[in-house]
Order: C-alpha cells, then sequence, then structure tokens
C-alpha cells in the first residue's frame, strides 16, 4: 500500500509540477493569476484523446501534439486577451479576465466535447486512459510513474537550461526582474511575454495528457485542480519556478496521503482540497515567505 | 561651425496615468553637445526623459531624433534608433551576474558583434572586465554604475541620457563619473543629455541647459549664461 502511495504521490507531484511552473511563469512575468491554467491542461486532454480516437494509438504518442496545441493556445490567448490590457489593466482586473477567460475555455470544451460526440459517436466525458506497464531496470512499473517522471524531469531539465544558457531565456529573467530596463536595452518584452505564456500552456498541455491516466477527467477537470496548483505555487513562495516544483510535490505527497488516511478513518476524501490548504498555512507560518523565502537572499 | 540638431523636442506633455507631469516642453539638443536638464526635486527632469525613452506617456507633442519622429515608437526602436538611457535606479538586473547583463545589453548582436563591441566598452571601461562572474547584486554603487554604462554603450547610442548618474556615489566616486561622461563626449564624439542634481557640476560640463520647475521650461540656452543668471538660480535652486 505504502508503493502505491508514493506511485501515486510521485506521478501527482510530477502532474502538479508541469502545471505550476507554468502558472508561476506567466505570474513573474504578466503578473496575471491566472484562472485558466487549469483549462490549459483540460485542452491538452481532449487534443491527446481526440488524436488516439482518430489514429486509435496510444495518448503517450501524441503527447507532442498536446504540447503543439499548448503553444498555440498560450500565444493566442496572451495575444488575444493579455497583450491588448499590458500596462493599462490592475492585478485585480487581471485576475478577473482571467477568470472570464476560464469559463470561456471551459465551455468551449465542453461545447467541443458535445461535437465529437455526436460527430464521432465516443464517450466525451468520464474519459480514462488505460496504462501499460513499463520495464525499468528489471522491474515492472507503471508506465505512468516512468513516463510521466521522465517527460517531467526532462522539461524541467530543457527549461532550466533555456533559461540559463540561452539568449532568450536570460532576457526572459531580465524581463522578470525589470521589464522596463529590458526595454531600455531594446528587447522586445511583448515576444518574451508571449513566450512565456506559450510555455506555461504548453507544460499544462502536457500535464493534460498524464491526467486521464490517473483520474476521471471531463471537459472541468482543469478548473478541479486549479486550487492545487495555486497552492503549490503559493506554497513555493509565489514567485520562484524552483519553489514551484518543490511546493508542487509537497502538495501532491500531503494530497495523497492526506486522502489515503481520511478514507482509513471513514471520512470523505472531499475534503481533499482541505488537505493542500492546511498544508499551504502550515508551511507559510513557518516560512511567510514561502519555501523560497529559504533560499531567497532578497 | 555646421550644427546638426540630433533632437527635437516640441511641445511635449507626458506623464504617467492620466497625470501630465511636464508641460509643453520645447527644447533642441545638438549633435556632440553636453546638454544638461537641471531643477528643483519633483520637477520632472526624470520624467522627462522617460517620455523621450518612451517609458512615460506622452499626452501631445513630437518628439524628433536623428532624422525620425520618434514620438510613438516603443523604448527598443527608439534604442535602435541610436537613443540609450541610463535610469538613475533599477540600471542593471541584480539577479543575473554582469556577464549576463552585458550579453542581454547586446541581445540583437551576433556572437562576433557581441565580442567586437565589448572589446571596445571594455577598452573605455577596463574595471568591467574582472566583474563579469559577479552578481550584479553584490556590486558597489560605483561598480554597479560602470556596469550600467558599459550596458548601455554596448548599443551603440548617438546620444546617451543620464538620470542623475552621480546620485547617492561618493564623491571621489562622483568625480570619476564625471570625468567618464566628458570622455565620452570629447573622446567619442557622443551627444550627451544630462539630468543631474548636482547643478553647478552639471553646468559647468554642458554647452546648453534647460531648466524645468515644476514640469515647465523657465530656461533654455547657453549653460554660462545660465550659470551666471544669479536670480533664476537662486530663486529655483537655493544657489
Amino acid at each position: 500500500m505504502a508503493m502505491e502511495l508514493l506511485v501515486d504521490a510521485v506521478v501527482y507531484g510530477n502532474l502538479l509540477s508541469l502545471l505550476s511552473i507554468g502558472l508561476s511563469l506567466t505570474l513573474l512575468t504578466t503578473r496575471v493569476s491566472n484562472f485558466a491554467h487549469g483549462d490549459f491542461a483540460t485542452v491538452g486532454i481532449y487534443v491527446a484523446y481526440t488524436m488516439s480516437v482518430l489514429f486509435g494509438a496510444n495518448p503517450y504518442l501524441f503527447l507532442p501534439f498536446s504540447f503543439v496545441g499548448g503553444l498555440l493556445l498560450g500565444f493566442l490567448v496572451y495575444r488575444v486577451v493579455f497583450e491588448p490590457l499590458r500596462g493599462k489593466a490592475s492585478l485585480v482586473t487581471l485576475m478577473i479576465v482571467s477568470m472570464a477567460l476560464d469559463f470561456i475555455l471551459r465551455y468551449s470544451v465542453q461545447i467541443y466535447a458535445d461535437v465529437l460526440q455526436r460527430s464521432l459517436g465516443v464517450y466525451t466525458r468520464g474519459i480514462v486512459f488505460k496504462d501499460v506497464n513499463v520495464n525499468f531496470l528489471g522491474s515492472t512499473l507503471p508506465g505512468l510513474l516512468v513516463i510521466s517522471s521522465a517527460v517531467t524531469w526532462l522539461f524541467l531539465l530543457l527549461l532550466y537550461l533555456f533559461l540559463y544558457k540561452t539568449k532568450v531565456g536570460i532576457a526572459m529573467r531580465a524581463v522578470i526582474e525589470n521589464p522596463s530596463l529590458s526595454e531600455a536595452l531594446g528587447i522586445n518584452v511583448k515576444r518574451i511575454y508571449a513566450l512565456s505564456w506559450m510555455l506555461a500552456a504548453s507544460f499544462a498541455g502536457v500535464a493534460g495528457v498524464f491526467l486521464p491516466f490517473r483520474i476521471t477527467v471531463n471537459p472541468d477537470t482543469g478548473f478541479s485542480i486549479l486550487l492545487s496548483i495555486f497552492a503549490a505555487v503559493t506554497l513555493g513562495g509565489l514567485e520562484s519556478l524552483l519553489g514551484s516544483i518543490v511546493g508542487a510535490y509537497i502538495i501532491a505527497f500531503s494530497e495523497t496521503v492526506g486522502v489515503y488516511y481520511l478514507s482509513q478513518i471513514g471520512l470523505s476524501t472531499a475534503y481533499r482540497p482541505a488537505i493542500s490548504f492546511i498544508t499551504l498555512a502550515l508551511v507559510l507560518l513557518l516560512y511567510p515567505r514561502g519555501l523560497a523565502g529559504l533560499w531567497s537572499k532578497r | 561651425m555646421f550644427i546638426v540638431e540630433l533632437l527635437r523636442v516640441e511641445s511635449l506633455s507626458a506623464g504617467y496615468g492620466n497625470m501630465t507631469i511636464i508641460h509643453e516642453v520645447s527644447f533642441s539638443v545638438e549633435k556632440g553637445e553636453i546638454f544638461s536638464v537641471i531643477g528643483p526635486n519633483g520637477s520632472g527632469k526624470s520624467t522627462l526623459l522617460k517620455a523621450l525613452f518612451g517609458l512615460a506617456r506622452t499626452f501631445s507633442g513630437h518628439i524628433f531624433f536623428n532624422g525620425k519622429e520618434i514620438t510613438n515608437f516603443p523604448p527598443h526602436k527608439r534604442v535602435k534608433n541610436g537613443l540609450g538611457y541610463l535610469p538613475q535606479t533599477g540600471n542593471v538586473f541584480e539577479g543575473l551576474t554582469v556577464r549576463e547583463n552585458l550579453l542581454l545589453a547586446g541581445y540583437d548582436y551576433s556572437n562576433g558583434e557581441l565580442d567586437e563591441r565589448l572589446e571596445s566598452v571594455q577598452e573605455f571601461l577596463p574595471d568591467v572586465k574582472r566583474l563579469m562572474d559577479r552578481k550584479a547584486l553584490t556590486l558597489s554603487g560605483g561598480e554597479r554604475q560602470m556596469v550600467a554604462l558599459a550596458m548601455v554603450l554596448l548599443k551603440n547610442p548617438v546620444m546617451l541620457m543620464f538620470d542623475e548618474p552621480t546620485a547617492a556615489l561618493a564623491p571621489k566616486i562622483a568625480e570619476e563619473v564625471f570625468g567618464r561622461i566628458v570622455k565620452l563626449n570629447r573622446e567619442y564624439g557622443l551627444t550627451v543629455l544630462l539630468v543631474e542634481q548636482n547643478t553647478r557640476r552639471a553646468l559647468e560640463l554642458a554647452e546648453r541647459a534647460l531648466l524645468l520647475v515644476s514640469g515647465s521650461v523657465k530656461f533654455f540656452g547657453s549653460a554660462d549664461e545660465l550659470l551666471n543668471h544669479r536670480d533664476l538660480l537662486s530663486l529655483y535652486l537655493g544657489l
């Protein structure tokens, strides 16, 4: 049982890392607390699901499509919604706009699910992907554990290399720290912002492909995990990418283990979100600046 | 002597949000000169520079630079047109190393071009070389000012706008900064627009000057003339 819990927690931590790092990124660059971030994952789910229905192949194969779908969606959302508001809207307005965007995306996916159901005659709600086992170093492990871990850590490594070893990545760190100085140096801040949204949505899209392997998904699945994503990012210190990764694993472990013990004492697992927030409150009581406060000198 | 007008500002009103800070300001800067903008605290000197650079909101008026109207250009386009700006604070990226700061300053250069520019900037500021691997957060005020200057110079500007470059620096370091500004102007032919709290020093360095009070122009002309205009200096600057 302990092993199953550990595997589930690691998988959930992987998904939450991919999701929370994207939320952090758009928060850091454009100061948007994006309530539509979970919907990016939902779009990823339905891209992979549609492709697997059309081609009859394992949804893992369509990870790149969900990634590219996320890139396009992130670009569109930034250019159409947030770029026109840049410098004109307050942080609260931006947050409310993202809530409206959440509704638009969520109900667009609902409509898409209906169309898909009618045109292809397949179930488009309550979707579950069947996992495969993988032989790894002589042991048989759930494919979701191996593949989600490999993909998540590859993406995190690539993101690190991008931010620290490439000119555009260094420019993104600069824009996060001081957008007006970046503009003064001739960096096209608008492009960097668009790129951050593209990365955020594509990471979420990839996380979306893994979700139906773990839970039953619907067009509102992304929204339902939004609280946990926000909890992870806040736990990490709100403005730290590394913090949001560590925060994601802590929330994932506490939720997974907490839900297990709730069920053991006969309480409803509907209390799952409360576990995230109790963990968050405890950590913030100890470290008011979040986990990033432990290593940030500023 | 043949005089070339590099910057012309016509009836510029600018500020932030809906608040106008500078009102109907007009002046011009000639190629190759040091031009000082002086005025009491809160007179709108920094806002004027920000408006010229596209970081403050322009409500009306026109800005012409290097033969083009740049009134509606975003900052990065003004940089491409040869305008450089060294802000008073937040002029380096504290979270990045000096090397990364310089790399960003040469963002749109190829590697070869960047190395070439870096070499020529290091000729002027040789001390930058020893700071390369330090995080900007750990630099002293003088070192930070030097790195910030190196970053702006990498862009190869035609005119460089300094916003209080000696603020919070020790007198000795401040003199070094003034020395560098003069050297840039005299030896490298860079046009300088200087906003400076040290009024007397700013007027001694400049050929021409602008006195800004409450966002409006009270004097525009020869720096020597302003330096000898006891009434204006005592009325507005307490000198």
